[in-house]
C-alpha cells in the first residue's frame, strides 16, 4: 500500500518516543544504584575526586551516574548499622502470613457470598460494599484504642490479624467465583459432595490465577504497608521493613549513599518477585478491572 | 445447590466476625468518638459537635461571640441546596445558572465568615490539588497504552519497563525521590540548570513547588502501572476495522482517537477514576510523612496526614475521629458525583 | 480454557461420596429438607476452625506468656550516643539486682516524645524512659510516677548532690517526676581555619548580635569569591527569638511571648538574613543539610553547638574549632538554650520498686561520667571535672559551663508540640515572602493563643 512510508515513520517516531519515556522512567533508580555505590567517607572523596561523592561541584547527570570508584561497601554496612536482618524478617512474616490469612478468610467468604444461598446475603454484602468507600484513618483510631484496651498494642497479634481482613479480596473473588459454570459444581452435588467438597475440590483449583494475584497484590500492600504499623509498632524487634528505614534515616540523616543502598535492599525482594511473577500481575489488573 | 442452613455461616465466619471486630465495630466506636474529646490519659468528655465547628466552623467576622454553628450551617445549606439542584438538574442553562448562584451566594457569605480553622480548609484544599496527579497520570498512562498498542520490537520489553517503576513502592522509593528533588544536587535540578542557568524551584521546600514535586512522582509512580494495562486491554478490544475505516473516510490521527478510541476506552477510564478519587482521597500520608513532614509549611498536609497529626502527634482523638468522618463524607459525595457525571457519558 | 474438565478430580468426589443426593436447582433449593449425603463430613470444618482459632489465641497471648518468676523492666530511650552508657548502667543493674530482665525499646529521636506517650497510653509495658525537654508532654497528663516517696525512703540516693535548678525542671505542682542526668546547654563554635583564611578577627566573649551577623556576612562574602573556602558564614534553622529579648511563650507557658516590636524584628531579621541576604545558610528541620554535617564539611564556618556535639567535633572535625559563649542580644542580655537530660517512671509501671533501682542507676555518678562528653553532669561535684576529662585544648569548652548562668528553659507545657509546629508553620510562611510579617506576626500570636487555651490537657 501507498501508506507504508508514513506508517513506518510515525512507527519510528512512536519507538523513539517510548525508549525516551523508558528511560526517564528507569533513570530515577539507576540513580538510586548509582548513588548507593558512591561514599561519603571525606578521605575518600580527597583520594578520588570531588565526582565520587554526592554533592560534587560539577552537575553533569551522565558523568555523576556512576562513581569511578564503586563502593559496594555500603549494602553489607547497612546491615551493620541498624537491625536490618530484623526489618526484613518481620516484613516477611507479617506479608506472608497475612496474605494467607486474607486468601483463606476472602475465599471462603467470597464462596459463600457468590455461590450459596442463604437469607440475608444480599444485605450483608452490600455491609461489605459499603465499608469499601470508608477511609482507613476511619478505623485507624478506635482500633488504637480497642487494641491497647487489650493490652496488644506493640505485638505481632495486631500486627497480623486485623489486616488479615479485607473487604476488597472478598468482594474480587466473589466477581471471579460467579464466573464459574455452574454445571461443574452440580456434577460434583451429583456425587455426593458437600459444600466444603466442592470448594475445596471444584472452585479452588480453578481460581489459582485470580488467587494468585491477589495474594500477590496483597503481598505487595503489606510488604509497603506504612501507617498501619507506625501507629501499632513502637518496639524494635517488631518494626517491619518500611519502619526500619525511618528509623535509618533519622539516624544516618545527611549519608545518602547508605540510604540509598538499604532503599535498594527495602524493594529488591519485590523486584524479585516481579520478575518471578510477572504474568500474574498482567493478568490480575484485568480480572480486578472492568471487563469492557 | 443444596446446603444445610448452617454450612454458609461456617464459610462466612471467619471473614464476618473479623470484619465486625475490626471494620464494624471501629466504625460505630469512631463516630460515637468524634462527639467527644479524649486524650487517652484522662477519661473521655463528651462535647457533642464542638469537634466539627473547631474544623469547619464559621465565625461572624468582628463578632466572635455568635458560636461558629451559625455560620456553618449557613454555608451547609447553601451546599446543600446547590448539590440538591446539581444533582437534579440536567440541561447546560439551569445547570449553569444554579451553579453561578449558589456560587454568589458562598462569595457574599463569606465576606462575612471566616473560617475558624482555615487551616483544615487549607489542607482540604491540599488534598483536592494532589488529585489533580489523578487525570494526568491517566492521561499518560492511555498515551502510553496507545503507544504500545502496535505492533513494534520489544514490546513486552516496554512494558516491563515502564511496570516497574508502580510496584517498587515504599519509603525506599521515597527517600529516593527526595534525593531526586534535592534543590542543590538533586537530579531534577541538575536536569533544568542545563536549559536554564538559573537552576530549578527549590522543590520539597518551597510552598509553591512542593505539591507539584508531589505530582510528579505519583505520575512516575503510576503512568505505567496497573492503569496502563486496563487501558492496553480496553484498547485491544477495539476493532482495527473501525480505524481503517475512518482512515478511509479521511479523518487525521487526532480525529480517530477522539470518535474511536476515548469513547471505547471509557468505562475503563470510569473505573480508574473512581477508584483513583477513592485512593487518591485518603494517600498522600505516606510521601507527606516521609518526604516533607507535612510540607514547608502545611503546604503538603492532606487530611490524612493531619487525621494522624492530630490523633498519633497531639493526642486529640475526638478531632481527628472528627475530621476522618468529614473526609469520608467528601468522598462519598465526590465518588455521588463523580458516578452521574460518568453515568451519562460511558457508553458500552 | 480455564474452566475444562479435571477428571482426576472426578475420581476423588466418587471415591468420597457414597450416596447421591437430590439435584436442586434455583434460589429455593436449600429450603427444601434433605438430608446431606454424609452428615459428619462439615466435622473437619468445625475441627479446622476451632484449630484457627485456637492459633489465633496462641499467637495474640504470646505476648503475654509471664513467667512470674523472672521481672522484666522496659526501658524506652532515643539510642544514639547514650545507648551503650544505658547499656552499662542495666548491667551494673543487673549486676545488683540478678533476676530482673531489662529490654530496650528505641524510638527515633524525631518522633521519640511521641512514640513514648502512645506506649504510655496504649498501655503496653514500659517502666523507665528517657525524658528530655517534652517533660511538659507527661507530667501534666498524670502520665509519670512521683518520686518523691521514694526519695524519703530511699538512703542510698543522695539528692543534694544533684544541682537544685536542673532537678526543678522535674517537678510539676511541686511533685518530682522525674530526675536528671546530665544538662544540655548551647553554645556557639567557629571554624578557626576559616577566619584565618578571610581574615577576621575571633568572636570574643563579649560579642554583640550585630557583630555575629557581621562576621557571618563578610565571611559568606569572602566564600563566594573563593572556591574552598567557607561557603556560607552561619549556619541556623533559626535564628533565636532571645537575642531579641522575646521567647516562644510567656513565663507561665500560658499565653504567646511574640508580641510587640521586638518580635516583628525578630521575624524580619531572619526573613533578610535566610531568604533575602543568604548570608546565612538554613540547616536543620526542614531541609536536607545537617547543622553538624555542614560544619564538619568545611561549609559553614558558625553554627550552634550543643554539648552533645563535643564527640563528634572532637573526632570527626579536620580543622581548629574553637566553643564561644552566645553573643549578646540586642537587648543586652545573653541567653541560650538548654535543656536537661533525664530519666522517669511511667505512672502505669507494674514494677514501681523495680524501676526505681534502674532509674537510679541511669542517673547515678557512673551514668554522668561516662557520658561527659555528651553532657554536663547534674551532679554539682562532677561538673567540676567536666573540663579536665573532656581535654581538647585550645577549644574553649568550658563556654558550655559560662553558659549555665544565662540559660532559659521554656516553660513546660502539654502542648509543645503543637505549639511549636504552629511556630514553625508561620515561619516557614514568612521564609516564603509572601506575606507581611506584620501579618503573621499578629497570627502566630492568636493561633498560639487559640492553642493554648482550648488545649483539653490543661482542663
Amino acid at each position: 500500500m501507498r501508506t507504508r512510508n508514513p506508517l513506518s515513520l510515525a512507527k519510528t517516531g512512536g519507538l523513539l518516543l517510548l525508549v525516551a519515556v523508558g528511560i526517564t522512567m528507569l533513570y530515577p533508580l539507576l540513580w538510586m544504584v548509582g548513588t548507593a555505590v558512591k561514599t561519603n567517607d571525606p578521605e575518600a572523596l580527597l583520594r578520588e575526586g570531588a565526582g565520587a561523592g554526592v554533592f560534587p561541584d560539577d552537575r553533569n547527570i551522565l558523568r555523576n551516574l556512576f562513581p569511578p570508584v564503586w563502593h559496594w561497601e555500603n549494602f553489607p554496612e547497612v546491615f551493620r548499622v541498624s537491625p536490618f536482618a530484623r526489618y526484613y524478617f518481620n516484613s516477611a512474616v507479617i506479608a506472608l502470613v497475612v496474605t494467607a490469612g486474607q486468601l483463606a478468610t476472602s475465599s471462603l467468604a467470597a464462596y459463600a457470598f457468590g455461590r450459596l444461598i442463604f437469607r440475608g446475603r444480599e444485605k450483608i454484602f452490600f455491609l461489605y460494599l459499603a465499608t469499601l468507600m470508608i477511609p482507613a484513618s476511619v478505623t485507624l483510631i478506635p482500633l488504637f484504642i480497642m487494641m491497647s484496651w487489650a493490652g496488644l498494642v506493640d505485638s505481632y497479634f495486631v500486627l497480623l490479624v486485623p489486616p488479615m481482613f479485607s473487604a476488597y479480596g472478598t468482594f474480587m473473588l466473589r466477581q471471579f467465583f460467579k464466573g464459574i459454570p455452574d454445571e461443574l459444581e452440580e456434577a460434583a452435588c451429583i456425587d455426593g459432595c458437600n459444600a466444603l467438597m466442592r470448594f475445596v475440590h471444584v472452585v479452588l483449583p480453578l481460581s489459582g490465577p485470580a488467587l494468585a494475584t491477589l495474594g500477590i497484590f496483597t503481598f505487595l500492600g503489606n510488604w509497603q504497608s506504612f501507617l498501619y504499623p507506625l501507629v501499632m509498632v513502637s518496639s524494635d524487634r517488631l518494626k517491619t521493613i518500611p519502619l526500619g528505614l525511618l528509623d535509618f534515616v533519622d539516624q544516618n540523616s545527611a549519608n545518602w549513599p547508605l540510604l540509598m543502598a538499604a532503599s535498594i535492599w527495602s524493594i529488591l525482594p519485590v523486584i524479585g518477585i516481579f520478575l518471578f511473577g510477572q504474568r500474574f500481575f498482567v493478568s490480575g489488573t484485568r480480572l480486578g478491572g472492568v471487563k469492557g | 445447590m443444596r446446603n444445610k442452613p448452617l454450612t454458609p455461616w461456617l464459610f462466612l465466619a471467619p471473614s464476618v466476625l473479623g470484619f465486625a471486630a475490626f471494620t464494624l465495630f471501629p466504625i460505630v466506636f469512631s463516630l460515637a468518638l468524634a462527639f467527644c474529646a479524649w486524650d487517652l490519659f484522662r477519661p473521655p468528655r463528651w462535647v457533642g459537635w464542638d469537634n466539627f465547628q473547631q474544623l469547619l466552623g464559621f465565625t461572624v467576622r468582628e463578632a466572635p461571640s455568635i458560636p461558629p454553628g451559625l455560620g456553618m450551617t449557613l454555608l451547609a445549606g447553601c451546599l446543600v441546596l446547590a448539590a440538591g439542584v446539581i444533582l437534579r438538574l440536567r440541561g447546560g442553562a439551569r445547570l449553569g445558572l444554579a451553579v453561578g448562584i449558589a456560587a454568589v451566594a458562598i462569595f457574599v457569605l463569606l465576606q462575612f465568615l471566616e473560617p475558624v480553622n482555615e487551616r483544615f480548609w487549607y489542607y482540604t484544599g491540599n488534598t483536592f490539588y494532589l488529585l489533580l496527579g489523578l487525570p494526568l497520570s491517566m492521561a499518560c498512562s492511555l498515551g502510553l497504552a496507545v503507544l504500545l498498542n502496535q505492533t513494534i520490537p520489544g514490546r513486552n520489553l516496554f512494558r516491563l519497563a515502564f511496570f516497574l517503576p508502580s510496584i517498587v513502592g515504599g519509603v525506599g522509593i521515597y527517600l529516593l525521590w527526595k534525593w531526586i528533588f534535592n534543590t542543590d544536587y538533586g537530579l531534577i535540578n541538575s536536569v533544568i540548570s542545563l536549559v536554564h542557568p538559573a537552576g530549578g524551584p527549590a522543590w520539597l521546600e518551597s510552598r509553591a513547588w512542593a505539591k507539584n514535586a508531589l505530582i510528579i512522582m505519583n505520575i512516575w509512580a503510576t503512568a505505567g502501572g496497573a492503569n496502563m494495562v486496563l487501558y492496553l486491554a480496553a484498547l485491544q478490544n477495539v476493532d482495527p476495522q473501525l480505524h481503517e475505516a475512518a482512515c478511509l473516510d479521511g479523518a487525521g490521527k487526532w480525529h480517530q482517537f477522539l470518535a474511536i478510541t476515548w469513547p471505547m476506552v471509557s468505562p475503563t477510564t470510569a473505573f480508574i477514576l473512581i477508584m483513583g478519587i477513592i485512593g487518591g482521597f485518603q494517600g498522600g500520608f505516606d510521601a507527606a510523612y516521609v518526604m516533607t513532614r507535612g510540607g514547608p509549611a502545611g503546604a503538603t498536609t492532606t487530611l490524612s496526614y493531619f487525621i494522624y497529626e492530630n490523633g498519633f502527634r497531639y493526642f486529640y482523638m475526638g478531632r481527628a475521629a472528627a475530621a476522618s468522618w468529614i473526609l469520608f463524607v467528601m468522598v462519598l459525595g465526590l465518588s455521588l458525583l463523580n458516578w452521574k457525571w460518568m453515568s451519562s457519558r460511558i457508553t458500552y | 480454557m480455564m474452566w475444562k474438565w479435571r477428571s482426576s478430580t472426578e475420581n476423588n468426589w466418587r471415591a468420597r461420596c457414597s450416596r447421591p443426593c437430590p439435584l436442586g436447582r434455583g434460589d429455593t433449593a436449600f429450603l427444601e429438607h434433605s438430608p446431606p449425603a454424609r452428615p459428619r463430613s462439615d466435622l473437619p470444618t468445625t475441627r479446622s476452625y476451632l484449630g484457627i482459632l485456637l492459633l489465633l489465641v496462641l499467637v495474640g497471648c504470646s505476648r503475654s506468656t509471664v513467667n512470674t518468676e523472672t521481672v522484666t523492666l522496659h526501658l524506652m530511650s532515643a539510642g544514639g550516643y547514650n545507648r551503650t552508657a544505658e547499656e552499662e548502667a542495666v548491667a551494673r543493674f543487673r549486676a545488683k539486682n540478678p533476676g530482673i530482665q531489662v529490654e530496650f525499646m528505641q524510638a527515633p529521636g524525631r518522633d521519640y516524645y511521641v512514640k513514648a506517650l502512645a506506649t504510655i497510653a496504649a498501655g503496653s509495658e514500659l517502666d523507665v524512659l528517657w525524658m528530655g525537654s517534652g517533660f511538659g508532654l507527661f507530667s501534666w497528663r498524670d502520665a509519670l510516677l512521683p518520686l518523691d516517696d521514694f526519695l524519703r525512703d530511699d538512703a542510698d540516693f543522695s539528692i543534694g548532690l544533684y544541682q537544685d535548678a536542673v532537678v526543678d525542671w522535674y517537678r510539676h505542682r511541686g511533685v518530682l517526676l522525674g530526675l536528671p542526668y546530665g544538662i544540655d546547654v548551647q553554645a556557639m563554635v567557629y571554624n578557626r581555619s576559616a577566619f584565618d583564611a578571610a581574615g577576621l578577627p575571633y568572636p570574643t566573649p563579649d560579642w554583640t548580635f550585630d557583630e555575629y551577623v557581621e562576621m557571618a556576612r563578610r565571611l559568606t562574602a569572602f566564600g563566594k569569591m573563593n572556591a574552598g573556602a567557607c561557603r556560607y558564614g552561619a549556619g541556623v534553622d533559626k535564628i533565636a527569638p532571645h537575642y531579641f529579648g522575646v521567647s516562644l511563650l510567656s513565663e507561665d507557658g500560658a499565653k504567646s511571648g511574640f508580641h510587640g516590636k521586638a518580635a516583628r524584628e525578630w521575624l524580619d531579621t531572619n526573613v533578610k538574613l535566610l531568604r533575602g541576604e543568604r548570608s546565612f545558610l538554613r540547616v536543620g528541620a526542614q531541609g536536607t543539610l545537617d547543622r553538624l554535617s555542614e560544619f564538619l564539611q568545611g561549609r559553614v564556618a558558625m553554627v550552634e553547638a550543643y554539648s552533645w556535639d563535643v564527640g563528634d567535633l572532637r573526632d570527626r572535625a579536620r580543622f581548629p574549632w574553637v566553643l564561644m559563649v552566645n553573643p549578646l542580644g540586642r537587648d543586652g542580655q545573653r541567653a541560650g538554650w538548654a535543656s536537661s537530660s533525664g530519666f522517669a517512671i511511667s505512672a502505669k509501671t507494674k514494677y514501681p520498686r523495680e524501676a526505681w533501682h534502674l532509674l537510679k542507676e541511669l542517673v547515678g555518678a557512673e551514668m554522668q561520667v561516662k557520658l561527659m562528653a555528651t553532657t554536663v553532669p547534674a551532679r554539682t561535684d562532677l561538673q567540676a571535672r567536666y573540663l579536665e576529662t573532656n581535654d581538647i585544648p585550645g577549644a574553649n569548652l568550658s563556654a558550655f559551663l559560662e553558659m549555665l548562668p544565662y540559660v532559659k528553659i521554656a516553660p513546660r507545657i502539654p502542648e509543645l508540640l503543637e505549639v511549636s509546629q504552629e511556630n514553625d508553620y508561620w515561619f516557614e510562611l514568612a521564609l516564603q515572602g509572601d506575606d507581611k510579617t506584620e501579618d503573621i506576626m499578629d497570627r502566630l500570636e492568636h493561633s498560639t493563643n487559640l492553642i493554648l487555651s482550648t488545649s483539653p490537657a490543661r482542663q
